[in-house]
């Protein structure tokens, strides 16, 4: 599958990409939340795993602004974060479109899984 | 209100104290005034006896005048040698007296010519010079006896020729001179007091000179002082040693001669000489001071006998003390007036600045930052309350950046533990090459200690949370074979690694209300622990769910060491440890144990332990069953 990671830390960007890879999917990391925005409207990805607490752009502005546009519906979205959203902020990030949240640090087996489940959605 | 309470009884004693100083000074004033009314009443009645017993003495004098003169001295002796030649003179008295008694009612010869006869009429000059020289009259009336007692000369009135038996000759005639006590003279109709001195030849008695006074004469001494007396309730009085009224001056009219012997007042004077009584008077009723004195002579002069005493009416002479007892009582009202008024202005003004700071101190003790203190009382206590408000506002800040570091600490720890556990995981599920033996092993220490970090991690975001009361917990039904499989998963991997034996011994299955996630984060607290716990070789850990009634009761068991009683009450405070005798270093940030019983309780369970020293651990938790 398509996978698309955007995080502002690179070293979780490689280790998530090294991750992925070697499970079989094709995966594009973007570390400027900017550019991953553009990579979002641009191209289509079968699943995103996106961060919350980016410089620039939030992962909370990429959603909004992929809500926005409608993209959001093509684009399933995981925001993986480090913070412990509350139900209303969870309310919030479903009700725009995001898929699933998982939190940070997570095993390798978890983010394979959701993946899995994730990109079977409609 | 018990600072209230306490300022009031402060004021309290302080105006008793102050009235009681009052009162002793008011009473002391007072005795010290009775005392001095007394005093003086006194020495008043004793001048007037002073002046009376001089009054005497000076009538003594004037008769001894008479009774040395050369020529009545002649003619008494003259008349005692003519008496000497009679045989009897018992019976010529006797005989001459009833002769004379005879004549009573009528014209008298004898009588007549004793008025004439040269004695009487050298008795008569002498007056006359006397008069004209001092202005006095020195006699009103006079009688000259001789030896024998036979009356030898008189000036105007008829008295008993026979004066032998008379008290007042036998003592003349014995001592030298005679001073009657008051006694009413029938023959004059008056009252009157009588004085007789000897005539003498050498050392010899030779007759008898005696006058009588009226005793009115006597006592206008005694009229003239009480006349000076500025007391108005005065009453003043004389009584003769028979306790006869001599006179009384006041508000009453009693009689001369009136017999007063029952009458209280003066009852202790025969007794004792001077005295003073403050008490109620039993003639008026009212509260007096009552004074007298004794006479106790002049010169030569024994003195009379008599009594002469005074009363004031306690209404007046201690109506100064009164006014000022008056006076004093109304201040002391007033201070305790004022006082008391006092008294509730500080207790309003301290009282309540005092509860509104208590207040203030509960709430934040509650930790409700929020309540500010109002007091506007210009003094120390509106700077007090500002400065707890200024408290509340920075314990408020404090907590409110321990709120943000504590968020912005456990997140951004996360990011580095995010990218340890991905190549953690890569490394040892030997997706970047194959592992050796000891590679293998370094991989699965980094992996487990990761996990372990990430939930200390979770146990500070969880007891941060319940300190917040912003954790929410989801209750469901849930499944406890789910639970247990979830924990064997989870764990499994660090207890084969530790070579430690970890199974679920449950033997049923229930379907519990709780929160998933909460339950697996207890479960993996205790779970943790456990590992901590057990012995190095051959350490065991159970866990399981079993029956309890409405419960289920939740398990972890381990086989180590085992806490000893006096440890196991504090354990699931914040930060406690028991300090582990193994060799393993007891980590963690001591906040597990505590955060177990907020999130069990949170969900309806209670959270316990049973121990033995060198047996082992259990750790029970209970949560409702679903219906």
């Amino acid at each position: 599958m398509k996978v698309c990671v955007i995080d502002d830390d690179s070293s979780i960007t490689d280790v998530f990409k090294t991750s992925l890879e070697i499970a079989g999917h094709q995966v594009t990391a973007e570390n400027s939340s900017k550019a991953g925005l553009e990579l979002l409207e641009n191209e289509k990805f079968d699943v995103t795993i996106m961060d919350l607490q980016m410089p620039e752009l939030t992962g909370m502005d990429i959603v909004n602004s992929l809500h926005q546009s409608g993209r959001i519906k093509e684009q399933k979205i995981i925001i993986l974060t480090g913070s412990d959203p509350s139900k209303e902020e969870w309310g919030d990030m479903s009700a725009k479109g995001v898929r699933l949240t998982l939190k940070k640090p997570l095993q390798r087996e978890l983010l394979l899984q959701t993946i899995d489940v994730v990109s079977k959605q409609p | 209100m018990k600072i209230g309470f306490k300022v009031a009884f402060s004021i309290a004693i302080i105006i008793a104290v102050f009235s009681a100083g009052l009162l002793l000074s008011i009473t002391q004033t007072r005795q010290a005034m009775i005392d001095e009314t007394g005093k003086n009443a006194i020495t008043f009645s004793r001048d007037i006896l002073d002046r009376l017993d001089q009054r005497i003495f000076g009538a003594m004098n004037s008769l001894r005048i008479i009774a040395v003169d050369p020529e009545v001295k002649q003619l008494v002796i003259e008349s005692n040698q003519e008496f000497d030649k009679i045989d009897d003179v018992d019976s010529y008295l006797a005989e001459k007296g009833a002769e004379w008694r005879s004549y009573a009612g009528k014209e008298n010869p004898i009588f007549n010519e004793m008025i004439k006869n040269p004695l009487s009429q050298r008795l008569e000059e002498l007056r006359q010079t006397f008069h004209k020289s001092s202005g006095i009259d020195i006699f009103p009336e006079i009688f000259v006896a001789n030896k024998y007692g036979a009356t030898i000369a008189e000036n105007n009135r008829l008295t008993d020729w026979d004066q032998s038996h008379r008290l007042q000759f036998q003592n003349t005639r014995d001592r030298g001179w005679h001073v009657s006590d008051l006694y009413y003279d029938k023959s004059a109709g008056i009252w009157s007091l009588e004085v007789a001195v000897a005539v003498e030849d050498g050392d010899k008695f030779a007759g008898m000179v005696k006058t009588a006074y009226n005793i009115e004469d006597i006592i206008q001494v005694f009229l003239d002082s009480t006349e000076q007396s500025s007391y108005e309730t005065a009453r003043f009085a004389v009584f003769s040693g028979d306790n006869l009224v001599i006179h009384l001056h006041g508000t009453e009219n009693v009689d001369i001669g009136t017999d007063v012997t029952n009458i209280v007042e003066f009852y202790d004077a025969r007794n004792i000489p001077e005295g003073t009584y403050f008490g109620e008077n039993p003639t008026t009723g009212k509260i007096a001071i009552t004074a007298y004195s004794t006479s106790d002579g002049y010169r030569d002069f024994p003195g009379l006998n008599w009594i002469v005493g005074g009363t004031i009416d306690e209404e007046e002479f201690l109506a100064e003390v009164n006014q000022l007892q008056n006076i004093l009582l109304g201040i002391m009202a007033i201070s305790i007036i004022v006082g008391a008024g006092i008294g509730v202005v500080m207790i309003r003004g301290i009282v309540p600045p005092i509860r509104k700071i208590e207040k203030a101190a509960k709430e934040i003790s509650n930790e409700n930052f929020d309540e500010k203190v109002e007091i506007k009382s210009k003094d120390e206590f509106e700077s007090l309350g500002k400065s707890i408000n200024e408290m509340a506002a920075k314990l408020k800040q404090a907590r409110k950046d321990k709120d943000e570091m504590v968020a912005m600490l456990t997140h951004d720890l996360k990011q580095p533990l995010t990218s340890i556990l991905g190549n953690c995981d890569l490394l040892k599920q030997q997706l970047l090459g194959d592992l050796n033996e000891d590679q293998t092993k370094a991989t699965e220490v980094i992996n487990s200690n990761t996990i372990r970090l990430r939930s200390m991690i979770d146990n500070l975001i969880t007891a941060q949370k319940l300190g917040l009361g912003a954790l929410e917990f989801e209750i469901k039904k849930t499944s406890t074979k789910g639970i247990m499989e979830e924990n064997i998963t989870t764990h499994s991997p660090i207890m084969s690694n530790k070579k430690i034996e970890y199974s679920d011994t449950s033997t049923e299955e229930f379907t519990v209300n709780t929160d998933k996630r909460r339950l697996l984060e207890t479960f993996t607290n205790l779970i943790q622990n456990a590992v901590d716990f057990v012995p190095e070789e051959g350490g065991k850990i159970e866990i399981g769910a079993k029956d309890s009634d409405k419960q289920v009761v939740f398990y972890v068991k381990d086989n180590g060491e085992g806490m000893p009683e006096d440890k196991v009450g504090g354990l699931f405070q914040k930060y406690y440890q028991v300090k582990s005798k193994a060799k393993r270093k007891f980590g963690g940030t001591g906040l597990g144990l505590a955060v177990c019983k907020e999130l069990v309780e949170g969900m309806k369970g209670k959270i316990w332990l049973e121990s033995e020293v060198g047996k082992g651990t259990t750790f029970f938790f209970s949560m409702p069953k679903a219906d």
